[in-house]
């Protein structure tokens, strides 16, 4: 079976650590320039060399989202950035612009990704990138497993298929809903998420939504059912989107998803429900599959609500154990209190639950709530945790004791 | 520059009997987005006719393609060889392929409506000795003269008409109206309908059809006051007459006739339209102020 590669996002240098760290092959992140997220980047060209070197370390790619449709007064510095890019050694470039894609190509050997930004969505398309110097295309999220099935043996391209995470309702890369509504630039870097505000529908003068708005927002993708037939597909990359999400959601979702491949890799009897569960445990947004089943329906839209819901179960990361008196030392991330039942998240083992007890802060002060955010904090974990483990809170119906796993 | 109009049977004559240089027609089931769409035989009819009045043909084949509808597509392109059209519109990078096998590449221009919106961008296709390029619909008049000025091959751009502004395969009114379970009057598919957001009056047309639900500005555009200027560097200048009906279509290009030999337009019939982005520098950040 050919070994598919699980690409996750990197929004800053710890979330990098914590996706390599759980699992993930390759990272994609987005610098402070060309880049859609530019805005939001906390990767200057230092930090950049930092997470090459941290991921090189562990035998693993860094990609580099260049992948803005420039203007004329955009260009001044691409060329340098991208010989920088190359320099620092990053693996490749995401580009969605023919401009940038020329300029990688002319001025440096960096490997190339085409954007899905492209909206790529047959393989002569694909190809016309190869021909030109293209490695990967990162496919069109409109495309279905059905479509993939004919498209992928035909194309020269590797294929990179997004398997998790927030979806453009548009065609990507040709919504300018944004740029007239708001002025900003949605090819830019400067999508304000007009599809996903509220809206009245008319036939002339009729208004044809009585109840509720009429609304255009996508639920997420979640395709834990299909990994198992993209791998056999032969796609090269399985994507996991969502750079401004949190490490909780990070480590959840990268971990799931390496956990559920290697043991499809490993033809190991695979419990789709654990999966499941075990990521709606990271889910702020409800889910569905996309375009994995062909054309969408009501079970891929977002009606009469906005789904957000901040997920409070992330208590804690662990920055340091200490063996012989069974004291980690955490940092709190959300509240919670001395008897209350956590649930270790490790890239090392399954999750595994314990009660918060012996609390103390950094002044040896006894707590029984942690209710200061970030505040570092000591306390009793009765098995060995590492340095990024994570604790979050069970419902009773979730806790797996250490003997069970 | 030189006039290309989107034509329909409707219009045709009458724009055949213009100053133009020529039309661009719709072919079934390639184009999207067009005021009306014909098969083979009737474009290879109105493309003949147009021939003989001395008038250009461009086809628009602007359709996102998956993988099924490939061998459809490059059968259409081996047939429309044999016509004898001037340009093809393509923003799918397959029909380049096609074309090229096809011997058409010389014929081909790139419209991916969002895409070209540099001068490297040109120069690109310049390299691949294409025809030309239409330039992206948000850039602004000062980004499409620095494009200009640099340009290695002829440029064009949507001059004129309805531009959109969000293409979503997803059949997104049949589906809210499936969620609802509103039984409504009206047929979706291929009716224009107007969306409003709540905090905008902005009334937005809107429709649904076999490429899926497309969205536009909720003014069109017009660029009679900055003619000259873009004349100053644009080769080819696209009025797009969707959603127009016939007497106003011939109005605008008559307007845009006169205004080529020098005379002058009454704006006050262009009220109803804007400027678009040729005067709107957008950014990537909120501004302070803004709702939203």
């Amino acid at each position: 079976m050919k070994k598919v590669e699980l690409l996750a996002p990197a929004g800053d240098l710890e979330k990098l650590k914590i996706a390599l760290l759980y699992g993930a092959d390759a990272v994609f992140l987005g610098g402070r320039k060309f880049s859609l997220r530019a805005r939001a980047s906390n990767f200057d060209i230092a930090d950049i060399k930092k997470a090459v070197a941290f991921a090189h370390g562990l035998g693993k790619k860094v990609y580099v989202t260049t992948n803005i449709f420039p203007h004329q007064d955009d260009l001044p510095g691409l060329v340098d950035y991208l010989k920088t890019l190359e320099a620092i050694g990053v693996d490749a470039v995401i580009c969605a612009s023919a401009a940038v894609i020329d300029a990688a190509r002319t001025h440096t050997d960096l490997e190339i990704h085409v954007s899905t930004q492209q909206s790529i969505t047959n393989s002569k398309a694909a190809d016309f990138w190869v021909k030109r110097g293209v490695k990967r295309v990162v496919l069109a999220r409109e495309v279905s497993i059905g479509e993939l099935e004919k498209l992928i043996p035909k194309t020269l391209a590797q294929t990179e298929v997004f398997i998790h995470g927030g979806m453009c309702v548009s065609y990507s890369g040709k919504c300018t809903l944004s740029n007239t509504m708001t002025d900003r630039d949605a090819n830019r870097g400067g999508c304000a998420h007009s599809c996903r505000w509220n809206y009245d529908l008319f036939d002339g003068d009729e208004k044809l939504n009585r109840d509720i708005p009429f609304s255009m927002g996508s639920k997420d993708l979640q395709t834990v059912r299909y990994v198992s037939k993209l791998i056999d597909l032969g796609v090269d990359s399985l994507k996991i989107e969502g750079r401004m999400k949190s490490i909780h959601y990070i480590a959840t979702v990268v971990r799931t998803y390496r956990k559920l491949i290697d043991d499809i890799t490993g033809e190991i009897d695979v419990d789709i429900p654990k999966y499941l569960l075990e990521i709606k445990k990271a889910e702020n947004r409800l889910s569905s599959f996309g375009f994995m089943e062909g054309m969408t329906g009501i079970d891929q839209q977002l009606y009469n609500l906005r789904s957000e819901q901040p997920t409070q179960e992330f208590v804690g990361l662990v920055h340091d154990y200490d063996e012989k008196t069974k004291t980690a030392t955490i940092e709190q991330r959300n509240h919670f209190k001395s008897g209350e039942t956590l649930e270790v998240l490790s890239p090392n083992f399954e999750p595994v639950s314990f009660i918060a007890t012996d609390m103390v802060n950094d002044k040896g002060e006894k707590v029984s709530i942690a209710r200061h955010p970030k505040e570092r904090l000591r306390l009793h974990i009765p098995f060995p945790v590492a340095k990024y483990d994570m604790l979050r809170k069970v419902k009773k119906n979730r806790i797996v004791s250490r003997n069970e796993t | 520059m030189e006039l290309m109009i989107t034509a329909s049977t409707d219009t045709l004559d009458e724009l055949l009997k213009r100053d133009i240089a020529g039309v661009i027609l719709g072919l079934r089931p390639l184009s999207q987005r067009m005021e009306a769409t014909y098969d083979l035989d009737a474009v290879r009819t109105m493309t003949a006719k147009a021939k003989n009045s001395g008038k250009k043909v461009w086809l628009n084949l602007n359709v996102l393609l998956h993988e099924d509808d490939l061998t459809t597509m490059e059968r259409t392109i081996e047939t429309i060889a044999a016509f004898d059209v001037d340009g093809i519109l393509f923003a799918d990078l397959s029909i380049y392929h096609a074309a090229e096998r096809a011997g058409m590449k010389d014929r081909l221009i790139y419209y991916p409506e969002t895409y070209v919106t540099c001068a490297p961008d040109v120069a690109f296709w310049a390299k691949e000795a294409i025809k030309t390029a239409i330039l992206s619909r948000e850039l602004t008049l000062e980004d499409i003269r620095a494009i200009g000025e640099k340009k290695t091959m002829p440029i064009s751009i949507i001059g004129h008409g309805y531009l959109n502004m969000f293409h979503s395969k997803r059949e997104l009114i049949k589906t809210f109206f499936d969620y609802t379970q509103d039984a409504i009057d009206a047929e979706i598919r291929g009716k224009s309908f107007r969306l409003v957001e709540e905090i905008r009056e902005e009334p937005y047309p809107v429709y649904q059809d076999e490429f899926g639900t497309h969205i536009f500005r909720h003014k069109p555009l017009a660029s009679f006051q900055v003619y000259d200027t873009l004349g100053q560097t644009v080769d080819y200048f696209i009025i797009n007459t969707q959603f127009y009906d016939k007497a106003r279509i011939l109005s605008i290009v008559d307007d845009y006739i006169a205004l080529e030999a020098g005379r002058p337009v009454d704006m006050k019939k262009y009220d109803d339209h804007d400027d678009g982005f040729h005067h709107k520098k957008t950014d990537t950040v909120q501004k302070k102020g803004d709702v939203r």
